[in-house]
């Protein structure tokens, strides 16, 4: 979870619930698939909110070592 | 030689001339290359012309701003323009011609126009936005992709700048809690050195490209700061070609500079940048969470389809199965009673046959008992019968013993002449009991008789016919 933290991309998260979504519209997910998807949507969901408010250290000791001057 | 003069008369006839030829202003158009202002406040120019192609002077003022009159002109200038008064500005002033016998020619400036200027600028900056057209450059920042949620951001300013503080103000204490990772990257902001500052400071940024999502270039207050440099032709082109996407804040109240024009977005204030990246994650955030709602409302709506289903499924089985059931019971009530019928019929059968078999039973003894007691009957009868025979016959066979005995006694039998022959007192039977020599007696009805054996023969019994 914690690795996947710092590798999910935004873009990624939207996307793979965007194609969730799709799957349970067309009704191609039984049952099983069905909560072992709603399950990952919110994984995805709870990573990315985490990842929105929890500071990388890090990223910020990259940022920190920049010579910026 | 009576008309030779000094040096002064001579200056004097000119400033005389000058004066009687140039008495009213003109409005001169010029660029600044020098500018100066003493300790007193009067301001010295060197106003030039340039040919057409613009790399030579083809002529030279010097120019003198009276304290008492910069004191109005410049700000009147500068609010007007947008931009500092120095050198490098081409402007249209209102001069007279004044000769001084000591400093020369120099030209007064008692007003300035900066409509003009303003119209110079435009024209500049319109020439850039061409070049940068035609170049195919303008819009190519516009057409990066911002990452959906720009968190790490590159930031160009001044380390000082109130914007500076209002910027990271606003982006670290957003409501929503939201993290942002911020890097300055110093550049001056105004005056002839920020153009190239700011473009170093793009270089700097640009070898650490991927840690970033997006530039931020910010500068703040100072209304009548000059913001030429955000004109210039170098920066905005540096900004266009940039690899991230580029967000200006730089405040101003007039057009919009051309680096705005090729930034991926403008904002009016650092502020509004630091908003706009909140606002893109919030964005973000909302998608997500309508998408999540959107995800459990799919999901309810397939459950309860599916709930749907059973129950439609269950509807329809549950009669069927209740009536099999049924079905079910009533052949086994039917077969119980039928069971019982037969077990109850066996049963009665059974004890009918019992019964029959001891009715039987008890009347074949009866039978059996009174054929015995007939034949007992019977053999008593016999028995009375035989017993009475058998004393007769024995009767009978006595008497016919006793008769026998007269004819079997010896007496009788020697008395009809047989006799009985004897070898040693032992009853000789047969001639071969005796031999030749041997002594006899033979015993008669009367007396005896001793014999001596001259020969035996062997004749067969006489009354059994054997030898």
């Amino acid at each position: 979870m914690a690795k996947e933290k710092q590798q999910l991309k935004y873009g990624d998260a939207i996307e793979e619930i965007e194609k969730i979504l799709k799957q349970i519209e067309n009704e191609e997910l039984d049952v099983d698939d069905l909560t072992s998807k709603v399950k990952r949507v919110s994984e995805l969901l709870s990573l990315c909110k985490k990842k929105l408010r929890t500071t990388e250290e890090e990223v910020e000791n990259i940022l920190k070592d920049i010579e910026a001057e | 030689m009576d008309n030779k003069l000094t040096l002064l008369e001579l200056n004097q006839r000119i400033k005389e001339t000058l004066n009687r030829e140039f008495q009213s202003t003109y409005w001169v158009i010029a660029e600044i290359s020098e500018l100066k202002i003493n300790r007193k406040g009067h301001c010295y120019l060197d106003l030039v012309e340039k040919d057409e192609l613009g790399d030579r002077i083809v002529a030279k003022a010097k120019g003198i701003v009276w304290s008492y009159t910069f004191r109005m002109l410049k700000p009147y200038f500068e609010t007007t323009t947008g931009r500092e008064f120095k050198q490098g500005l081409k402007i249209m002033v209102n001069v007279s011609v004044e000769f001084h016998e000591l400093y020369g020619y120099s030209l007064y400036i008692h007003d300035i126009e900066p409509s003009y200027t303003l119209g110079e600028i435009a024209r500049r900056r319109l020439e850039v936005i061409k070049k940068l057209e035609d170049e195919g450059i303008i819009e190519m920042n516009k057409q990066l992709p911002l990452s959906q949620v720009p968190q790490k951001i590159a930031v160009i300013s001044s380390k000082t700048a109130a914007g500076y503080r209002d910027f990271i103000e606003q982006l670290n204490n957003n409501p929503y809690g939201y993290i942002f990772y911020s890097k300055l990257f110093p550049a001056y902001m105004q005056g002839d050195e920020a153009e190239d500052s700011i473009i170093k400071a793009l270089e700097k940024i640009y070898q650490y490209e991927d840690l970033f999502d997006a530039v931020a270039i910010i500068r703040g207050g100072g209304a009548h700061a000059d913001l030429g440099c955000f004109d210039q032709y170098h920066l905005a082109a540096n900004v266009a070609q940039f690899p991230l996407p580029v967000i200006t804040g730089i405040g101003h109240e007039k057009d919009e500079s051309v680096v705005d024009m090729t930034a991926h977005t403008k904002m009016k204030t650092p502020t509004a940048v630091a908003d706009f990246f909140v606002s893109k994650a919030y964005e973000y955030e909302e998608k997500l969470l309508g998408l999540r709602d959107v995800v459990v409302e799919r999901t309810n709506q397939y459950i309860n389809l599916e709930n749907q289903k059973l129950r439609n499924l269950y509807s329809q089985i549950y009669p069927n199965v209740k009536s099999i059931l049924e079905k079910s019971r009533n052949i086994l009530e039917i077969r119980k009673e039928k069971f019982l019928h037969i077990h109850r019929n066996f049963l009665n059968k059974k004890q009918q046959n019992l019964t029959a078999y001891s009715k039987k039973l008890v009347s074949s003894y009866e039978l059996s008992f009174q054929k015995n007691f007939h034949e007992l009957k019977n053999y008593e009868r016999n028995i009375g019968n035989l017993v009475r025979n058998y004393m007769k016959s024995q009767k009978k066979h006595m008497e016919n013993l006793a008769k026998a005995k007269e004819y079997l006694d010896p007496k009788n039998v020697l008395k009809r002449g047989f006799s009985i022959t004897q070898k040693d007192n032992q009853t000789v039977k047969s001639s071969r009991q005796v031999k030749k020599g041997d002594t006899i007696k033979t015993c008669l009805y009367e007396g005896k008789l001793v014999s001596q054996i001259d020969y035996t023969e062997k004749e067969e019994n006489i009354i059994t016919g054997k030898k």
